[in-house]
C-alpha cells in the first residue's frame, strides 16, 4: 500500500525541522541580539555566535543523518511485522492449511 | 616576485595533472573499478563546485567591504543541505525514478513533459550563466596577472591592461577541450562523468587546502594568533549593526535556492548522484566544507586591510597577502586554488548547459524540422553528442566575448548574485511542483516567463552599466520617459538595493502568476499523472504506477527508435534484458505498458523527458491515461478510503474463513461420531455370529449327551455363522477398497438393460420365496452406457433384494422401470413397503445403516449393501439417490451417463 519512510516519526520530524531552527537562529531578529561590542577570547561575540551556531547545525545534521541511516535499515521490516490483524485468533497448526485456502 | 613563465608552467602542470586524474578516473570507471570514485566523500567534494573563483577571491573582498555579509552565500546552502530530508531527498528520489537529466528536464517532466517549459528554463540558464563563465575567465586572467606582475603596484591587486585577454582565451580553449574530452563521452546524461568528477574532487581539495594555507599563514604567521587578528579590526569593519537587514535574509534565501537550482549544482547534486545514501553524508559534510572555507575569510580580510597599501583590491587579498609576506609558495598555491575554483565551475556549468541545450532546444528543433533521418541507427546519438560539443564551444566563446566586451569595467563583479537571482526564477515552479498537485504547465510557464523578463529588465541588463545594453536615458528616466517603468525603480519602488528590488519584483510576480494561472484550469491528464508521481514519490510504489499510462506499439518500431538514440549495441542489450525479465529468452520482448515506460525512461536519460515522450508518442498508438487509477494514487482521502476498504475486505474474508472452519469442524465431529458408530456396529455384527459359534462349539466340545443329529445341526449353524462372518468381513473390505481404492476401473460400453434383466432374473426366486410380486415397469431399450457389468449388476441386485426383503406390506410388490431423462439413463426401483423415515434419509447410504432399522425386522444383513452400492455408482460416474415414492414406499434411482442414445 505504502512504502514506509525510514526512521521513527520523531526523528523524521526532527530532520525536517532542523533547517527551520537554523533559519530562526541565523536570521534577524535573533541574530541581532548578539551584535554587541563584547568579545570572547578576543573574537567578537557575533563572529563566535555565527560560526558556533553554524558548527552546531552541522553536528546536529551529522548525528541525525547517522541515526536515520541506522534506523533506515530496520524500518521496512518493523513495519511489515506489525501489519497482521490482531483481532483474529491464531489458527492451530492443524487448521492452518485449511484456513489459508479460502483466503486466496 | 614570481616570473610569468614559472606561474604559467605551474598552471600547465596543474592542468596536465587534472587531465591525468580525469583520464585515470575514466579508465577506472570503465574497468568497473569504481572504488573511491563512488564514495560519498567524492560526491560531497564535487558539490563544492558551488564555490567558484567568485567565492574564493570575492568572499574576502566582500568581507573587507561589508563585513559579515559574505557568510550569507554559505549559510543558504548550509540550511538547504541540513534540510536535505525535506527537499533534496525528494528531488533526488524523483530524479532517479524519472531519469532526470537537468533542472530544465526536472521542471518540464513535472509539468507533463512540456517541451516549451524545458526550452524556457534552458534559455534562462544560458543567459544568466554565460556572464558567470566570463567572470571565471576574468578572475583567472586577473589573478595570473597579479601573481606574475613584476611592476611596482603588484600589491594593489589591480589588473593592468592588455595581456590578460590572451590568458583568458587560452583558459577558455583548455576548458573546452577538457569538457569535450571528459564531459561528452556518453550520450546518457544519467551516466556519471567519472573522470570529470574525479578532477573536480581534486580541485575541491586544492581550493580548500589553498584557502586554509593562506588563512593559517595570516593568522599564525603574520598576526600571531586569532585574538591579535581581531584586535586589528575596527569595530565598524564587521558592519554588525546594519548587516542583518533585508539583504541578509534575501541573499541567504537566494543562495539556498541557487545551490539547488543552478544548473551546475543540479548536475552534481542530483543528476550525478548514484546513491541516495550519499546525500545523507553530503548533508553535513558539504556545510562543513563551506564552514572550513569561510573560517579564515575574516582574518584574511582584516589582515589585508591592515598590511596592504590603502586602495589595494580586496578581491585579490588571498593572492597579494602571501606575496606581501614573501611566501611565494603559498601565493602560488592560492593562485592554483582560485584557478581550480574557476575551472571546476566552468567545466560543470558547460556540461550541464550543453546537455540542456542539446536535449531541450536542439532535439525538439531536430524533430520538428526533420533534421534526422528516420532509419539510420545512432543518428540521434551523433546529433546529441555533436550539439553538446558545439554548445560547449559556443558557450565558452560567448563567455570570452562577454569578458572581452566588458573589459576593465566592474560589470562582471556582481554577476554571481545576479545569476543566483536568475536561477531562483525556477524555484516557485520547482517547489510548487514538488508539493502542490494542482500546479500546471501553463502556470509554471507564465510565472517563469514573467519572472525571467522582470529579472532581465530590472537586474541583468542594467548590471552591464549604462550605455552598454541599456542607454543611460532609459536607466534614469524609464523607456520613452515613463518614470514608472524605470528598470531600477519599477512602479516607483525606490530606495531599495537593486538586487532586492529585482528579486522582489521578479519572484513575487513569478509566484503570483504561477499560482493564479495554475488555478485557472484543471491540469491535463499527463500533467496530473506526473504531478502524482512527483508529489507522492515516497508514497507511490513503483508497481502502482505501472498501469497508469496505457499504450501499445510494435516492438520493431520501438527497437528502431532505441537504436537511433542509443546506438545498436546498447539498444540490443536493453531489449535482451527486457526479454529476459519477461521470461521470453531469446525472443523479442513484448511491448507492454511496463516495457514502453521503461524504454521511455531510458531514452529520457539521453534526450530528456520531453523529447523522449514526443519520440515514443510517434510510434505508439492509443495513449490513454487511466483516470481512475490516477485518482486512486493521487487523492489522499481516496487513498485512505481505499486502505480501509481493503481492511474491510480482509476482515470479511477472515469472517468467511472462520465460518468455513466452524462448518468443517462440525463435519469432522459428525464423521467422528459416525466412525464410533461404525466401530460399535462392526463389533456388534461380528459379536452375534461369534457368540453362537462359541456357544455351539462349547456344547460340541462337551461331547456328552449330544446325539449325532443334533450335533450335525449345531455344526451347520456354526458353519452358517462363519460364512456370515466371512461375508461381513468381505463386505467391509470391499467397501474399504471402494472408498479408498486407487486403481481406476476399466469401464467399457455396455448395455445396462441386459444387466438389469439378468439381475431381475436372479431375484425372481427370492421374490417368489418371500411372496413379493416383482413387477416390470416401462423400459427403455438399445441404450449404451459406460460401465462394468458385474458391478452394476451388484447394485441392481442389492436394491431389488432390499426392496423384497424389507417389504412388510399386505400385498407386497416391487417395480423396476428404466427411462431416459436429461441425457442420462435412469433405473427406478420402487416398492410399497414401509418406506424410509425422513430423519434416516440423509444417512441411508452410510455404513451399517439399514433404512428399515426402526422396524426391528429379523432379516439378516450387515447394513453395508447400500453403502457399497452408493460407492460403486460414484465410481462408475453415476449416482444413487433416494426419492419420494408414489406408492408410499421407498424409491431408489440409479443414473448413469449415456454413451449412445437409442437409435
Amino acid at each position: 500500500m505504502k512504502t514506509p519512510d525510514p526512521g521513527p516519526p520523531r526523528l523524521r520530524d526532527a530532520a525536517a525541522l532542523l533547517p527551520v531552527l537554523g533559519t530562526f537562529l541565523l536570521m534577524p531578529p535573533v541574530i541581532s541580539l548578539f551584535t554587541g561590542q563584547r568579545a570572547l577570547a578576543g573574537v567578537p561575540l557575533i563572529v563566535v555566535y555565527l560560526f558556533g551556531v553554524w558548527l552546531l547545525l552541522i553536528v546536529a545534521a551529522a548525528l541525525m543523518a547517522r541515526r536515520l541511516a541506522r534506523s533506515g535499515a530496520a524500518g521496512p521490516d518493523a513495519a511489515s511485522a506489525a501489519a497482521g490483524p490482531a483481532s483474529v485468533p491464531e489458527p492451530t497448526p492443524g487448521e492452518e492449511k485449511r484456513a489459508q485456502r479460502p483466503a486466496r | 616576485m614570481l616570473s610569468a613563465n614559472l606561474v604559467l608552467l605551474t598552471a600547465l602542470l596543474y592542468v596536465a595533472l587534472l587531465f591525468t586524474v580525469a583520464f585515470v578516473g575514466d579508465r577506472r570507471a570503465r574497468g568497473g573499478r569504481l572504488g573511491w570514485l563512488q564514495s560519498p566523500v567524492v560526491y560531497t567534494l564535487s558539490i563544492s563546485v558551488y564555490c567558484t573563483s567568485w567565492t574564493f577571491y570575492g568572499a574576502v573582498g566582500s568581507a573587507a567591504r561589508s563585513g559579515l555579509e559574505f557568510v550569507t552565500i554559505y549559510l543558504g546552502p548550509t540550511i538547504a543541505f541540513i534540510g536535505w530530508w525535506v527537499l533534496l531527498r525528494k528531488i533526488v528520489r524523483i530524479a532517479h525514478a524519472q531519469g532526470i537529466t537537468s533542472i530544465a528536464d526536472m521542471v518540464s517532466s513535472r509539468y507533463g513533459k512540456s517541451t516549451s517549459l524545458a526550452a524556457l528554463v534552458t534559455l534562462i540558464a544560458v543567459v544568466s550563466i554565460t556572464p558567470y563563465i566570463a567572470l571565471q575567465l576574468k578572475a583567472v586572467a586577473t589573478s595570473f596577472q597579479v601573481i606574475s606582475d613584476s611592476g611596482p603596484d603588484t600589491l594593489s591587486g589591480m589588473h593592468g591592461p592588455g595581456a590578460e585577454y590572451q590568458i583568458g582565451f587560452w583558459i577558455a580553449v583548455g576548458m573546452a577541450v577538457f569538457t569535450i574530452l571528459f564531459g561528452t563521452r556518453n550520450v546518457d546524461a544519467k551516466e556519471r562523468h567519472h573522470g570529470v568528477v574525479a578532477a573536480i574532487a581534486l580541485e575541491a581539495v586544492v581550493k580548500l587546502f589553498a584557502l586554509l594555507a593562506v588563512g593559517l599563514l595570516v593568522v599564525f604567521g603574520l598576526a600571531g594568533g586569532v585574538g591579535p587578528v581581531f584586535e586589528q579590526a575596527t569595530p565598524q569593519m564587521l558592519h554588525a549593526q546594519e548587516v542583518f537587514g533585508p539583504r541578509w535574509v534575501a541573499v541567504t534565501f537566494l543562495s539556498a535556492g541557487a545551490v539547488i537550482c543552478l544548473p551546475r549544482q543540479f548536475q552534481v547534486t542530483v543528476v550525478e548522484n548514484v546513491d541516495e545514501a550519499h546525500l545523507r553524508t553530503a548533508a553535513w559534510m558539504f556545510p562543513l566544507y563551506l564552514f572550513l572555507l569561510s573560517l579564515f575569510v575574516l582574518p584574511i580580510a582584516i589582515a589585508g586591510l591592515n598590511y596592504l597599501p590603502a586602495g589595494a583590491n580586496p578581491d585579490m587579498f588571498v593572492l597579494t597577502l602571501p606575496i606581501w609576506a614573501s611566501r611565494h609558495d603559498i601565493a602560488l598555491l592560492a593562485f592554483l586554488g582560485g584557478f581550480s575554483a574557476a575551472t571546476s565551475m566552468v567545466i560543470v556549468a558547460c556540461i550541464a548547459l550543453s546537455t540542456m541545450i542539446s536535449n531541450h532546444i536542439v532535439m525538439p528543433l531536430a524533430m520538428r524540422l526533420r533534421w534526422v533521418s528516420q532509419s539510420a541507427s545512432g543518428e540521434i546519438r551523433r546529433l546529441l553528442l555533436v550539439s553538446r560539443r558545439v554548445s560547449i564551444c559556443v558557450m565558452l566563446a560567448l563567455g570570452f566575448a562577454y569578458f572581452r566586451l566588458s573589459g576593465n569595467s566592474d560589470a562582471l563583479a556582481s554577476i554571481g548574485l545576479i545569476a543566483f537571482c536568475g536561477a531562483a526564477q525556477v524555484l516557485p515552479s520547482l517547489i510548487g511542483g514538488l508539493f502542490w498537485r494542482q500546479a500546471t504547465a501553463a502556470g509554471a510557464f507564465a510565472g517563469l516567463l514573467a519572472g525571467a523578463l522582470l529579472w532581465a529588465y530590472t537586474l541583468f541588463l542594467p548590471s552591464f552599466g549604462a550605455d552598454l545594453v541599456m542607454s543611460r536615458e532609459l536607466l534614469e528616466h524609464g523607456p520613452m520617459g515613463i518614470e514608472l517603468l524605470r528598470p531600477q525603480a519599477l512602479f516607483g519602488l525606490q530606495g531599495l538595493d537593486p538586487l532586492l528590488h529585482a528579486m522582489f519584483w521578479s519572484l513575487s510576480v513569478n509566484t503570483l502568476l504561477f499560482v493564479l494561472v495554475s488555478l485557472l484550469r484543471e491540469p491535463r491528464p499527463l500533467e496530473r499523472l506526473q504531478s502524482a508521481l512527483f508529489v507522492d514519490v515516497f508514497r507511490t510504489p513503483a508497481e502502482a504506477t505501472a498501469g497508469l499510462l496505457r499504450r501499445s506499439a510494435a516492438t520493431r518500431d520501438l527497437s528502431e527508435l532505441a537504436q537511433r538514440i542509443l546506438g545498436v549495441d546498447q539498444a540490443q542489450r536493453l531489449f535482451r534484458r527486457a526479454a529476459r525479465q519477461q521470461g521470453r529468452g531469446r525472443e523479442a520482448p513484448i511491448a507492454d505498458d511496463a516495457f514502453i515506460t521503461q524504454l521511455e525512461r531510458t531514452l529520457a536519460g539521453s534526450v530528456g523527458g520531453a523529447s523522449a515522450h514526443a519520440m515514443i508518442s510517434q510510434v505508439v498508438t492509443g495513449e490513454t491515461i487511466s483516470l481512475d487509477a490516477l485518482v486512486r494514487i493521487a487523492d489522499e482521502t481516496q487513498r485512505i478510503r481505499e486502505y480501509s476498504r481493503q481492511l474491510e475486505e480482509k476482515s470479511r474474508q477472515l469472517e468467511t474463513t472462520a465460518r468455513e472452519l466452524a462448518q468443517a469442524n462440525e463435519r469432522l465431529r459428525r464423521l467422528d461420531v459416525e466412525k464410533d458408530h461404525f466401530l460399535s456396529q462392526v463389533s456388534h455384527e461380528v459379536r452375534t455370529p461369534m457368540t453362537s459359534i462359541r456357544s455351539f462349539s462349547e456344547i460340541l466340545l462337551d461331547g456328552r449327551g449330544v446325539d449325532p443329529a443334533r450335533a450335525d445341526r449345531y455344526l451347520r449353524i456354526i458353519h452358517d455363522e462363519s460364512v456370515r462372518l466371512t461375508r461381513l468381513l468381505d463386505s467391509t473390505l470391499e467397501l474399504n477398497l471402494l472408498e479408498h481404492g486407487e486403481a481406476p476401473w476399466e469401464l467399457a460400453p455396455i448395455d445396462p438393460e441386459q444387466v438389469l434383466d439378468k439381475s431381475i432374473q436372479v431375484c425372481q426366486s427370492l421374490a417368489a420365496a418371500s411372496g413379493v410380486q416383482l413387477l416390470e415397469g416401462p423400459r427403455v431399450r438399445g441404450v449404451t452406457v459406460q460401465g462394468e457389468a458385474d458391478r452394476l449388476s451388484q447394485v441392481f441386485i442389492n436394491l431389488i433384494a432390499n426392496a423384497i426383503k424389507y417389504n412388510t406390506s399386505e400385498a407386497p410388490w416391487v417395480r423396476v422401470a428404466s427411462e431416459l431423462r436429461d441425457g442420462r439413463y435412469e433405473v427406478r426401483v420402487e416398492d410399497n413397503g414401509p418406506g424410509i423415515r425422513a430423519d434416516e434419509r440423509e444417512l441411508i447410504f452410510s455404513k451399517f445403516r439399514r433404512g428399515w432399522a426402526h422396524m426391528q425386522t429379523p432379516v439378516p444383513g450387515a447394513g453395508l449393501g447400500l453403502a457399497i452400492s452408493w460407492q460403486i455408482m460414484r465410481r462408475l460416474g453415476g449416482s444413487l439417490t433416494l426419492e419420494d415414492a408414489s406408492g408410499g414406499g421407498a424409491s431408489f434411482r440409479v443414473t448413469l451417463p449415456l454413451v449412445r442414445a437409442p437409435a
